[in-house]
């Protein structure tokens, strides 16, 4: 039977076959309680609104920042006590980007059910869950992290850049942007790639974020 | 005397999505003439597939561990009268439904007559 020690679950998730199976799996989960589900944050918030749930389990992606946004907002906003990414996801960017943004854990979606269950219990008590597969990438970020080269520090001019790579902006129109020619654009992206050591623009915002220097 | 059982097969390597369908499918009226097979990758949905015939497959598409066009050249090769449902874990977008019926010359006609969107798939039952 359930009792008021029930974890409150709310599920999001824009594909509707799965987000409706893993609901009907978690239902009859001895503790758990599923609130609602939704496919869209837009959807979720409104519920979660007029009632907070204890665990909010996720898909998303994780290259929009405002996805990122979601998370810290219905945790600020106290929807939700915590915040699981359930994902297919396995990039460093999307990666980081979910850690950056307060999960207090992050299932793929490839797991067995009663590891997500397991994933569920501990989670609640406090703990913070990375799917095993995962792990050796968190550790290899913790790694790059504390790999800061403070003698190399961007300038401002190359950090907005950065910032506007990081927004989607083309060489052309960052340049138009701030007013600057598309070869000095180049330049200045050329100057951060070396300061961090990385190739193209998706390690560089990855960086960014790592070091702190990005949102 | 007992109804025929309507063999399912649900095709993913995926055991969240697969457990999920079983879920979805238990909640059916029916659920006690369904036998539920599970497989998670293409031997074992080749094999399930050619041994138990089932009625009705779920099929994860775009699971690489399912091997849709191997799969899909067994199917179209069979004889068996079966309903697909394909469904990509990977898009949110449409589920494919493939439904081969065998029908006698008066229901082709009949078929032929009848507005399709009242036909009834074995699915569709809520």
């Amino acid at each position: 039977m359930k009792n008021e020690k029930s974890i409150r679950i709310f599920l999001i998730d824009n594909h509707a076959l799965f987000r409706k199976g893993l609901k009907a799996i978690l239902a009859d989960v001895s503790n758990f309680k599923i609130v609602g589900d939704a496919s869209s944050y837009h959807e979720a918030e409104t519920i979660l609104q007029e009632n907070p749930v204890d665990m909010v389990l996720f898909d998303t992606d994780f290259y929009i920042i405002k996805n990122n946004e979601f998370s810290e907002n219905i945790l600020k906003n106290n929807l939700t006590k915590k915040v699981v990414a359930l994902t297919f996801a396995k990039s460093r960017l999307e990666f980081l980007n979910a850690i950056k943004s307060g999960i207090h854990g992050y299932i793929l979606k490839d797991e067995e059910i009663d590891y997500l269950i397991d994933c569920i219990y501990k989670i609640h008590a406090g703990r913070f869950i990375v799917s095993e597969s995962m792990v050796e990438k968190l550790v290899k970020l913790l790694i790059e992290k504390s790999e800061f080269p403070i003698n190399l520090i961007i300038s401002d001019r190359e950090l907005e850049v950065l910032s506007l790579i990081q927004n989607g902006y083309s060489n052309s129109q960052i340049g138009k942007h701030l007013f600057l020619s598309e070869n000095t654009i180049k330049t200045h992206i050329k100057h951060i790639y070396k300061k961090m050591s990385v190739s193209n623009r998706k390690e560089a915002i990855e960086k960014g974020i790592l070091w702190g220097i990005l949102k | 005397m007992d109804q025929e059982k309507t063999i399912v097969l649900i095709a993913s390597a995926n055991s969240i999505f697969r457990n999920g369908i079983l879920k979805i499918l238990s909640k059916r009226k029916d659920f006690q003439n369904l036998i539920i097979e599970q497989a998670s990758d293409i031997k074992e949905v080749l094999r399930k597939y050619s041994k138990n015939k089932p009625r009705v497959l779920v099929i994860d598409y775009d699971d690489k561990n399912i091997k849709k066009k191997l799969f899909m050249n067994s199917f179209l090769q069979d004889q068996h009268n079966a309903q697909l449902l394909l469904v990509s874990l990977e898009q949110s977008g449409n589920v494919v439904f493939y439904d081969r019926q065998v029908l006698s010359t008066d229901e082709a006609h009949h078929w032929l007559q009848i507005p399709w969107n009242e036909n009834k798939s074995l699915l569709n039952s809520e």
